[in-house]
């Protein structure tokens, strides 16, 4: 029987969940959570203090990405809640498990608030960007209700959930026995659920049956873990796979089955396929809806889709078969019948032909990757850094048309190594997920790709890479604008402009004042040396390199960008 | 030059002489060999009251057709459309994705002669050509 804080109650649950990390800004009614995460140090679990909450939720959201393990951010009441907002949001709508701990003013005095400073009503806060949210308004049940978050945020669709917690009660104290923190299995699914068998079955058929079957695989695949049995499946049957552009690296941009999202050869397949095995993928805006032209006339295609979310089946595309399960279990389910039913083929007609078709694609920017322009051009960038970081890297990419344009030559080779808040398009998370992912995996190489609007969102986070000593390199291709947003005002509202300009920033100074590494790049044959020197300097990194302003408004897709986004818009 | 009715049978003469011409747009479409159609949706509130079809086989330009053929490749649209790509204020490509042009057609070849295309329009854009209806004013060359 121990006695212990409120505080300390959440942090034993949390170390059973194997947390390792709480990232957060303290505030004084925080005061008993992050004593306790101080005193349990030597358990295993830290934290880690950011010069914003926002900051914190998007650590909170790599990590997840990249351990696959739900992060854990925290914030004070009013302020440090309401900070947190955006990383939570990001985290929402690309299905990304997260535990977010809130302060709360005592609870005989909130819910309704009388007149507290920081006051907040923080359940409905959180409520439209989370799974589930509760108040934890007694001492008995904080273990439960710690439990119940862990097997929402994980169980069905993943996301972020929400806990506000009073400060009365996370100072009171209370005694508990050991058995009072049960192991996880004891209380939530370890593994998710299988299909219907007998749909699995009809799916089999109807892949074995196709002409040109072809695999789409979502963000759904690389949260379940999923990418062996992607691959096995996908080259037993020599059928090529469409990442979404959440799922990238869910298997090697460069494997010979693998198309890029939105490369001419991922569209032509797309199109051209008569059956679709969708996974783990919902066919959002950025999948084109399901609807031509990035997908095939209706009524030319079947599309069986898989989703551990039975809400999500059937949302979009209409389908043939919908199937309720997690995306690992179904594939091994859909792979046992195709092994004992169809030998291994090559690869099929469809993979040839779109092969083909990106590569005529690709050529074009692989050309400017090797521009000698003065300006730099953003592809010789992309390309450069590509070049030079190992293979396994982590690569984090935030900002506009630079996010564009890396999404031609950024090739990404290993499942959850790529990191943007690609859904919600959130300047600023780069920097952070950065972090964390370095945090993740010490042994790797992490880098950025950054507008410089995009990084001056969260460049005080520099300090928390140097304070923590965790080498990121940071590189921003700086147009002196809000480069996207620019070309779009060039090019709807007559040539006029408006807040989208910038002074002239020295990025890489601001990286210097806060200790870390800084250089500033005017020529494309200093690229590789600077980067060189930046990882040898052991230290964060800011390459703060001077692009084409002009090449750097007009990436070759952002036309067909704007229209998505701006479909049904009446525009001049 | 005069100018010339838009997709005419005279039209589409001088389109196939400059289309054998140019040896950029045979250089990057070499390989392409196919069949297309051309299908111009009629707008009689703005004047265009006839549907026209052409058609020819690209990139030698052999022959051309002005009714409806079985073709690999099918593009509709709206006179307005056409006339749009015509005058560089939309890109095909664009038009496309847009949805505005219908393309029918095995997708993976088409797009993988993007640039040839490209280069035909802008061979197509070297005639002067004239519009019908409301579109007269955007005539050009
Ligand atoms: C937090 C946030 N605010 C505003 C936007 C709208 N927005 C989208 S792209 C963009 C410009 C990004 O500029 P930068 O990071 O410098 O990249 P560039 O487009 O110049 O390559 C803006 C402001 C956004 N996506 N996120």
């Amino acid at each position: 029987m121990a006695r212990m804080t409120g505080g300390e109650v959440v942090v034993r649950c949390l170390l059973k969940e194997g947390v390792k990390y709480v990232f957060g800004v303290p505030g004084a009614q925080l005061l008993p959570l992050t004593d306790a995460i101080c005193k349990n140090r030597d358990r295993g679990i830290d934290f880690i203090h950011n010069r914003h909450e926002q900051a914190s939720a998007h650590m909170a959201d790599a990590w997840a990405r990249v351990t696959g393990q739900p992060g854990v951010c925290t914030g004070t009441v009013g302020p440090g809640a309401t900070d947190l907002v955006p990383g939570v949001a990001a985290a929402y709508v690309e299905s990304v498990p997260m535990i977010v701990l809130t302060a709360q003013t005592q609870s005989w005095r909130s819910y309704p608030s009388h007149g507290s400073t920081q006051e907040c009503d923080q359940l409905a806060l959180f409520s439209g960007i989370t799974k589930w949210n509760a108040s934890v308004n007694s001492w008995d049940r904080i273990g439960e209700l710690v439990r119940q978050a862990f097997r929402m945020a994980l169980s069905g669709r993943p996301g972020p959930v929400h806990l506000d917690l009073p400060a009365d009660i996370l100072f009171q104290t209370g005694e508990l026995e050991e058995d009072a923190f049960p192991e996880p299995y004891q209380y939530r699914a370890i593994e998710g659920p299988a299909g219907n068998p007998a749909l699995v079955e009809k799916a089999v058929e109807l892949l074995l049956s196709a002409r040109d079957p072809l695999i789409h695989a979502g963000g759904g695949v690389l949260r379940s873990g999923a990418w062996n049995e992607l691959r096995d499946l996908a080259e037993h049957l020599g059928t090529p796979v469409t990442p979404t552009v959440g799922a990238r690296g869910v298997l090697p941009d460069d494997h010979p089955l693998v198309f890029k999202p939105s490369g001419y050869g991922a569209i032509g397949a797309q199109c051209e396929a008569d059956v679709v095995l969708a996974i783990g993928t919902r066919f959002g805006e950025l999948d084109g809806w399901g609807n031509p032209p990035f997908w095939g006339e209706k009524g030319t295609q079947r599309f069986i889709q898989v989703d551990c979310a039975p809400e999500m089946i059937g949302v979009n595309a209409p389908l043939e078969i919908g199937i309720a399960g997690d995306a690992r279990t179904v594939l091994r389910q859909i792979m046992d019948l195709v092994k004992k039913t169809a030998p291994a083929r090559k690869a099929g007609r469809l993979a040839t032909e779109c092969r083909a078709t990106e590569q005529a694609w690709r050529s074009e920017f692989e050309d400017l990757g090797r521009s000698d322009t003065e300006p730099i051009h953003p592809l010789r960038l992309v390309k450069e850094a590509r070049d030079f970081f190992p293979r396994d890297s982590m690569i984090c990419v935030d900002g506009g048309n630079i996010a564009v344009w890396a999404t031609y030559l950024m090739d990404v080779y290993e499942p959850r190594t790529f990191l943007w808040a690609g859904d919600m398009g959130h300047l600023g998370a780069g920097l952070p997920y950065a972090l964390a992912a370095r945090l993740a995996c010490p042994e790797k190489q992490v880098f950025i790709i950054h507008g410089d609007g995009s990084f001056l969102f969260m460049n005080q986070e520099l300090e928390t890479a140097r304070r923590h000593g965790l080498q990121v390199i940071d590189i921003i291709a700086n147009d002196q604008a809000y480069g996207m947003i620019k070309q779009g005002q060039l090019a709807a509202c007559g040539g006029r402009v408006i807040g989208v300009d910038f002074y002239d920033t020295r990025c890489d100074k601001m990286a210097e004042s806060m200790g870390c590494y800084g250089e500033r790049i005017e020529k494309p044959g200093q690229i590789r040396p600077a980067l060189q020197r930046a990882v040898d300097s052991g230290l964060p990194a800011v390459l703060d390199v001077l692009v084409d302003k002009e090449a750097a408004l007009n990436p070759p897709d952002f036309a067909t960008i704007v229209d998505l986004w701006l479909q049904g818009c009446e525009l001049g | 030059m005069a100018r010339l009715k838009f997709l005419s049978d005279l039209y589409m003469e001088e389109a196939t002489k400059r289309t054998r011409a140019n040896p950029e747009y045979q250089e990057a479409s070499e390989g392409f060999d196919d069949t297309l159609s051309f299908i111009v949706e009629p707008e009689p509130d703005k004047g265009v009251t006839e549907r026209i079809t052409v058609g020819t086989v690209l990139p030698q330009a052999s022959e051309y057709w002005l009714d409806d053929r079985p073709v690999t490749f099918t593009f509709i649209a709206p006179y307005s459309v056409y006339v749009d790509i015509m005058t560089g204020k939309l890109d095909a490509v664009r038009a496309i994705t847009k949805g505005s042009l219908k393309l029918k057609g095995p997708m993976p070849k088409i797009l993988r002669y993007v640039k040839g295309t490209n280069l035909w329009i802008d061979t197509l854009r070297t005639i002067p050509t004239e519009f019908e209806g409301d579109f007269a004013e955007r005539s050009f060359g």
